[in-house]
């Protein structure tokens, strides 16, 4: 038993690098419950074999260069004539074929690094120039909300750990959780009735603004504690990626308030023999993908998330002697939700005009990102790039 | 563990209540009532005592989970400090400055003496010369049942002593009269009641305590009763196969049914029965530690033999992972190379190859994805060839561990010296794989020095050495400059070597040097233990040097993790040096007749150091 | 010359009482306990400024197990040996003044990535930062720290690095409007050539600008010292530094007029800073009410201060831990700019972590743990009754408050408190997360 987490936050982290550079004083705004959109952005780590998710199982070459590797076309899941979906991705199809799901392909960014820091650096910061920054696109947006609310949380890290470069910020704190006990306020019911009678005494200036905050915090604790407690109306698979997005889609159905969340699920860099491993991954991602948004359905709430679904890079399409692939460029990325227009974006990959033997990089990642900040969050966007039509 | 521990505490307690009141001789006439009274009761017909014939183990019930045994107590308790192992451990340095501090059995047993009025080891060693024995049964609320059962020739010295105890309890609770006349008689036997928890049961040299009427009851039926009943502890045949291994002359023996007991709410024991089962533990352990808690039985035993005391757990049918022990005969053990002067030496039976190819039948569904990516990574290190199929299979599951201090050079002796540690292992081709190895070794110095070149943490450079006829490949960090401080980094000089089919792989070049001289030579000792498959001895001196060594850093990372003042930490590292002067080794092993017999046993054995002066 | 705000507080009847003492200690130091502070309050205002300003020198002991942490070339043992130094108590002031440079000439080990650098820089700020600011300016200019945090070892003859130039007037002596752009690049040039060599500075003349520069409207083929010392003689260096001192021991955005005052009063002092803030501690402006809980406390100085205050037992690791998770972490300040404090400190989460936190140090006092020891009833002066344990917390923690709303909303909350252990234990938390404890 660690007694050290037992005086202080359980779960609660603090990356070591948050910076706090000067905020011009923010104004203060009673929370109130407004309809806000949320994005979740879920970060597949490793390189994701993208041309193993979404199959273009009419070209030949696909079968030539992976002997070992290619998925047999009748088992499938069609999202059109010619590409189809991993097998195990039986729930991602159904909300394909429900429009809740676009598909944009070959997306990366223009002189692709193969390194995984780097490449992780560049989708972080949003910036394939100066990736080696101190902000990230996600700490950038999480300013802009916290502008207009300085007290309350405009982003949440689910899973613990450290901090990824994405949520770093100027002004904003983001807190990493690792589940919902870690924003718990300690204290009986009883204290938390005491002090509410001492907060609840008149007071001005500086000590007003003290007390504002606390109300705002031990409001936003009890609210979490509240939500995450709530039955979800749908069964979630038992990884810890499902109950992570268990956790945000409580979040988001009692309107906590957070807009912006970052998820990982890692082990995607299957250099070797990998089939079965690959199979098992995108089986975790699409089962918990699907009763996420099924669960949001229920709640009333899909047309209010946009969940974007990444990878640092793809994969090389020649499968490698270890049955598995190396390092690539372009790979599709999902962007789901009811506020989502489904179906496919970008150039579809053509295996007979490969770049260095990968499939290269049309679709620049930042126009992804410009629509989701733009055109769905309502903030600016960290490039000028134009947007795709993704979101309505 | 500590609800089981408390009672038996209390029960002590009990016994040796003669701590806090004064003398039994103002009680004597007190005592004289008693017996006169009960010689006044007509004895009732009862069925007969049963005899030595009758083992402790079959007074109690088939569905005891916990059973302790204390067979060499008596003499223990006879030998008194006088024993091997006490004397060597009070005439140790921390028995020594222990009793310099006024901690020693020797005053405490004149003081004792002096307020009970008798001898307190002799006393307890005549009332246990035929053998005390507890047991321990979940109840459904609250604490469980225990019982314990004495059983002495000195039937006469049990009542007296005992009546004695009883005068105690009424004149520090101010109950006079209370114990004056037994609450019952049951089955012959005089019983006393305390309370709802505490029931006292004699009869002749016959001794029950317990905190459950139904549980002592039983015992005394079956302590009574002439024919055996089925319902005993030692018809359980997990309970006799173990009790039959148990060796000639331990000093304690304990019996657990883990299963039951975690059935009956030890929620953390249940994590021990499924160490097996987790990856990380089962890499760790190995298959013969790991499956030690796995079946319905396990066994524990403390012995004493001179300076050494050995302390054994045995489960019994236990479910060894067949994957994991397959190849154990296919390989020979790498040779004896120990040393005298080494730190630790250990061998240790680690068949990671199949931990790897065959996990999919050792580990559940969900804990097999996270082997992707190391595996990944390191099949790159291989130049892509399949780490699992193509390089596990041929290193020998065989794996000795040789640890000791190292001998820095000038100019780059680290402020916190740390001993190196080597481990070495057969090749199966070794001409193809071996130098397959070396250059994934090479490989991972490039990579980490990759990445530090991002944290100025200072780059490896790698160097190519002969050690008589073998090439040596070293990585180490550039020297500091005079100014510079030698930081903790400087303990890593990572070398990696193939002797013959012996890979040999370390954390220092000094030390893999060593090692290659030593196999050269076939020069040293096996260290091993009879019968031993696994084992790994630990140098009370050397650990103490490592200790001294680092003095400073210990005491002041004490001081910031526990908020004690410099001084306070000094203590108790003070005490910790002490510690280790008074142990010559530790040494850890494990029998389990590889490849499996389902019995396996691991046994630790501490060996005191050669005694200090006379006391 | 004359003092006007600065000249010394002679307290009116009354005056020096618990709150004034109080605040004292939390401003000069960490904090301290109650037995230490009626020692204070009987001294009288001049003895009790005396013990503060003492050369008592900091626990030799744990002074010198800096040592045996370096090797590790961990930076959280050195930020926890720091605190360990704090919660000490010994030469508060020394270690009050060392944080106070640590977060003006803002350097973080996330760019220099070195613990014996920061140790050697925190070492400079604690044995020099009370003596002059000017040889402390020339001293933390040629800090290899520092220079790797400000590019200035990439300052080189033709292509000079403006970095270092502009953070030294901006940040560290003038403050922003008090120089042109000339000025910043001409003093880059003087400072080409230094660089660092290992963990120490080197000067390499090679990479030296000789020529000719205008600075501050001077001529000269100055080098960087001499472009530092042209920093120095501006008007708006003494300016700068008194702000900074007042805003650490007064209140934040200080008056022009008490800025004006200690600024004179710094130079005529010979820049000592020591000196200098040995006047702001006697003054009236020091004990007036707009000094009095004037600002947000930042995470080091309330936790430290909370636990010399209880006069609790709490590992230096721990105590720097939640700091850490309240968001100011030693040695890795946000930015050159340091912390900016004020408000924000405040936001949701770290709001829960300051209540978590002080709330289970309240708790230590009836739930055991291996690490934390407290006892409310030696704290607090053993009260002997629910009643007794409100007041005597408030007196200990917010004494200009032991009469009004606030205490009256404690009283109640406390009164029905079944045993005194918990009234102790609820008195003491509710004050320590309501906000007015959270001013210093």
């Amino acid at each position: 038993m660690n007694t050290r987490r037992q005086f202080l936050i359980d779960g609660l982290r603090v990356s070591a690098a948050l910076p706090f550079l000067a905020g011009t004083g923010p104004r203060l705004f009673p929370r109130e419950a407004r309809e806000e959109r949320v994005l979740v952005v879920v970060q597949l780590t490793g390189g994701n074999d993208g041309l193993n998710m979404v199959v273009p199982h009419r070209q030949d070459a696909y079968f030539r260069l992976r002997p070992t590797l290619s998925q047999d076309p009748r088992k499938l899941h069609p999202l059109d004539g010619d590409h189809g979906l991993h097998p195990s991705m039986g729930g991602l199809a159904e909300l394909y074929g429900e429009g809740l799901v676009a598909v944009v392909h070959g997306v990366g960014y223009p002189g692709a690094d193969r390194s995984h820091f780097r490449s992780m650096e560049v989708w972080h910061t949003g910036d394939p120039d100066h990736p080696a920054g101190d902000v990230g696109w996600l700490g950038r947006l999480a300013d802009q909300v916290a502008a207009e609310d300085a007290t309350g949380l405009p982003a949440l890290q689910i899973g613990g750990g450290s901090l990824p470069l994405a949520l770093w910020a100027r002004s904003t704190f983001t807190p990493s959780v690792r589940d919902a006990s870690g924003f718990r306020l300690e204290g009986s019911a009883r204290f938390a009735k005491a002090r509410g009678r001492v907060l609840g005494i008149e007071r001005r200036g500086t000590e007003a603004f003290l007390a504002e905050a606390a109300r705002v915090s031990y409001d936003a604790a009890e609210r979490m504690a509240r939500s995450a407690d709530r039955p979800s109306k749908v069964e979630y698979p038992g990884s810890g990626f499902a109950r992570g997005l268990r956790l945000i889609a409580r979040l988001v159905e009692s309107r906590f308030g957070t807009r912006i969340f970052h998820i990982e699920l890692g082990g995607f860099d299957t250099h070797s023999r990998q089939a079965p491993a690959h199979a098992d991954l995108l089986r975790t991602l699409s089962s918990a993908l699907t009763a996420f948004l099924r669960d949001l359905e229920a709640s009333g709430v899909a047309g209010d998330v946009a969940t974007l679904v990444f990878s640092e890079f793809g994969r090389r399409v020649q499968e490698n002697g270890s049955r598995g692939t190396d390092h690539g460029q372009g790979a599709p990325v999902f962007v789901l939700g009811g506020g989502v227009r489904g179906g496919m974006y970008g150039t579809p990959p053509d295996l007979t005009h490969l770049v260095e033997g990968d499939v290269p990089t049309t679709t620049d990642f930042r126009s992804v990102y410009a629509a989701l900040e733009k055109d769905w969050l309502g903030l600016t966007p960290s490039s000028s790039l134009r947007a795709l039509p993704l979101v309505t | 563990m500590r609800r089981i521990l408390l009672p038996l505490g209390a029960l002590a307690a009990l016994l040796l209540v003669a701590r806090t009141l004064p003398v039994a001789g103002a009680f004597s006439g007190r005592t004289e009532t008693r017996s006169a009274h009960r010689a006044a009761l007509a004895p009732a017909p009862s069925p007969p005592l049963a005899g030595q014939e009758r083992e402790l183990a079959m007074l109690f019930p088939a569905d005891s989970v916990l059973f302790v045994e204390a067979p060499g107590l008596d003499e223990l308790l006879a030998e008194g400090t006088d024993g091997d192992f006490v004397s060597a451990l009070l005439t140790s340095p921390l028995g020594s400055a222990l009793s310099e501090a006024g901690i020693s059995p020797d005053a405490w047993l004149s003081w004792l003496e002096s307020r009970w009025g008798r001898d307190p080891l002799a006393t307890l060693s005549a009332l246990t010369d035929q053998g005390v024995a507890l047991a321990l049964r979940p109840r459904a609320h609250g604490q469980p049942a225990m019982t314990l059962v004495l059983r002495t020739e000195n039937a006469g010295l049990l009542s007296e002593v005992l009546d004695d105890a009883f005068g105690r309890i009424e004149a520090k609770y101010r109950i006079p009269g209370a114990f004056d006349e037994p609450a019952d008689r049951v089955l012959g036997a005089d019983v006393w009641v305390l309370g709802d928890e505490l029931v006292v049961a004699r009869r002749g040299g016959l001794l029950i305590v317990g905190n459950d009427r139904d549980f002592a009851r039983r015992s005394l039926e079956l302590a009574t009763t002439d024919t055996p009943d089925e319902g005993v502890l030692a018809s359980n045949e997990a309970f006799r196969e173990l009790a039959a291994k148990r060796p000639e002359g331990v000093l304690a023996w304990a019996w657990v049914d883990l299963p039951a007991l975690v059935d009956a709410g030890a929620k953390d024991l249940a994590e021990l029965t499924e160490l097996a089962g987790v990856p990380g533990a089962q890499a760790l352990l190995g298959p013969a530690l790991s499956g030690i808690p796995t079946g319905p039985g396990l066994a524990l035993w403390l012995a004493v033999d001179g300076r050494r005391l050995e302390i054994s757990i045995e489960g019994v049918g236990a479910k060894l992972p067949e994957p994991l022990l397959a190849r154990a005969e296919d390989f020979s053990p790498p040779p004896a190379i120990a040393d005298p002067s080494d730190l630790a030496y250990g061998l240790l039976y680690r068949d990671y190859a199949s931990f790897v190819n065959d996990r999919a039948k050792l580990f559940a569904p969900e804990l097999l994805p996270s082997f992707s990516e190391p595996l990944s990574t390191l099949s790159l290190f291989f130049g892509g060839a399949d780490f699992g199929e193509d390089v596990l299979p041929g290193l020998s599951p065989w794996i000795l561990l040789v640890s000791r201090d190292l001998e820095f050079e000038p100019g780059v002796v680290p402020e916190n010296p740390l001993p190196g540690l080597c481990a070495i292992a057969e090749l199966e081709q070794p001409e193809r794989l071996g130098p397959e190895v070396i250059t994934a070794f090479q490989t991972l110095i490039g990579i980490l020095n990759a990445d530090r070149a991002q944290n100025r943490g200072g780059m490896m450079r790698l160097r190519l050495g002969l050690e008589g006829d073998v090439e040596l490949t070293s990585a180490s960090f550039l020297p500091p400059g005079p100014e510079d401080g030698v930081d903790m980094r400087y303990n890593l000089e990572p070398a990696c070597a193939m002797v013959g089919p012996y890979l040999v792989l370390g954390t220092h070049a000094d030390l893999v040097r060593d090692v290659i001289r030593r196999l050269d030579a076939r020069r040293g000792t096996t260290g091993h233990a009879e019968g031993a498959d696994e084992f790994l001895t630990i140098s009370g001196a050397a650990l103490l040097r490592t200790v001294e060594a680092n003095f400073e850093t210990l005491v002041m990372n004490k001081v910031l993790d526990e908020g004690v003042t410099p001084e306070e930490a000094e203590g108790d590292l003070n005490g910790l040096r002490l510690l280790l002067e008074s142990v010559e080794s530790a040494r850890f092993e494990t029998h389990a007749g590889l490849p499996a017999e389902g019995r396996p046993v691991a046994r630790l054995i501490l060996t005191l150091a050669e005694g200090g002066d006379a006391r | 010359m004359k003092l006007h705000v600065l000249r010394p507080w002679r307290p009116g009847r009354g005056e020096w009482n618990r709150a004034a003492v109080y605040h004292l200690a939390r401003r000069a130091g960490f904090g301290a306990g109650r037995a230490e502070l009626d020692r204070l309050l009987a001294g009288g205002v001049s003895d009790a400024v005396d013990r503060f300003l003492s050369d008592d020198a900091p626990d030799a002991r744990l002074l010198a197990g800096a040592a045996a942490l370096l090797p590790q070339g961990e930076i959280d043992a050195l930020a926890a040996w720091w605190m360990s130094l704090i919660l000490s108590g010994k030469a508060p002031l020394r270690e009050r003044i060392a944080l106070l440079w640590h977060d003006h000439f803002a350097t973080s080990f996330a760019k220099v990535k070195d613990v014996r650098m920061m140790h050697r820089q925190n070492t400079l700020f604690r044995e020099r930062g009370l003596g002059d600011f000017r040889e402390l300016l020339h001293a933390v200019a040629t800090d290899p720290a520092m220079l790797i945090w400000l590019d200035g070892d990439a300052n080189r003859a033709g292509t000079p690095n403006e970095n270092f130039a502009r953070e030294v007037m901006e940040l560290f002596a003038l403050g922003i409007g008090n120089y042109t752009e000339r000025d910043i690049q001409e003093s880059a040039r003087a400072l080409t050539g230094w660089g660092t060599e290992g963990r120490s500075f080197r000067y390499r003349a090679p990479d030296h600008d000789g020529g000719t520069k205008t600075i501050f409207g001077e001529r000269g083929t100055f080098g960087g010292e001499e472009a530092i010392d042209l920093i120095l003689a501006q008007p708006a260096c003494p300016r700068h530094i008194a702000r900074r001192l007042l805003e650490e021991f007064v209140a934040p955005n200080p008056r022009k007029e008490w800025v004006e005052e200690t600024a004179e009063l710094l130079v005529s002092e010979d820049w000592s800073i020591g000196r200098t803030v040995e006047v702001i501690l006697r003054s009236e402006l020091f004990f007036s009410p707009q000094a009095r809980r004037s600002r947000i406390a930042g995470p080091i100085e309330l936790v430290a201060t909370t636990i010399r205050t209880l006069g609790a037992r709490v590992p230096a690791r721990l105590a720097l831990e939640a700091a850490m998770r309240m968001g100011q972490i030693p040695f890795q300040p946000p930015s050159v700019k340091g912390w900016d404090g004020m408000k924000t400190w405040i936001n949701a989460g770290a709001w829960v972590a300051r209540h978590n936190a002080l709330w289970r140090l309240a708790r230590a006092h009836v739930e055991d743990t291996d690490e934390v020891h407290l006892d409310l009833r030696d704290s607090l002066g053993s009260p002997k009754s629910n009643e007794d344990a409100t007041r005597f917390a408030l007196e200990l923690l917010t004494p200009d408050l032991v009469d009004g709303a606030f205490a009256e909303a404690v009283r109640e909350s406390v009164r029905s408190a079944p045993s005194l252990d918990e009234a102790l234990t609820g008195a003491t938390a509710l004050v320590l997360t309501a906000p007015e404890y959270h001013l210093i």
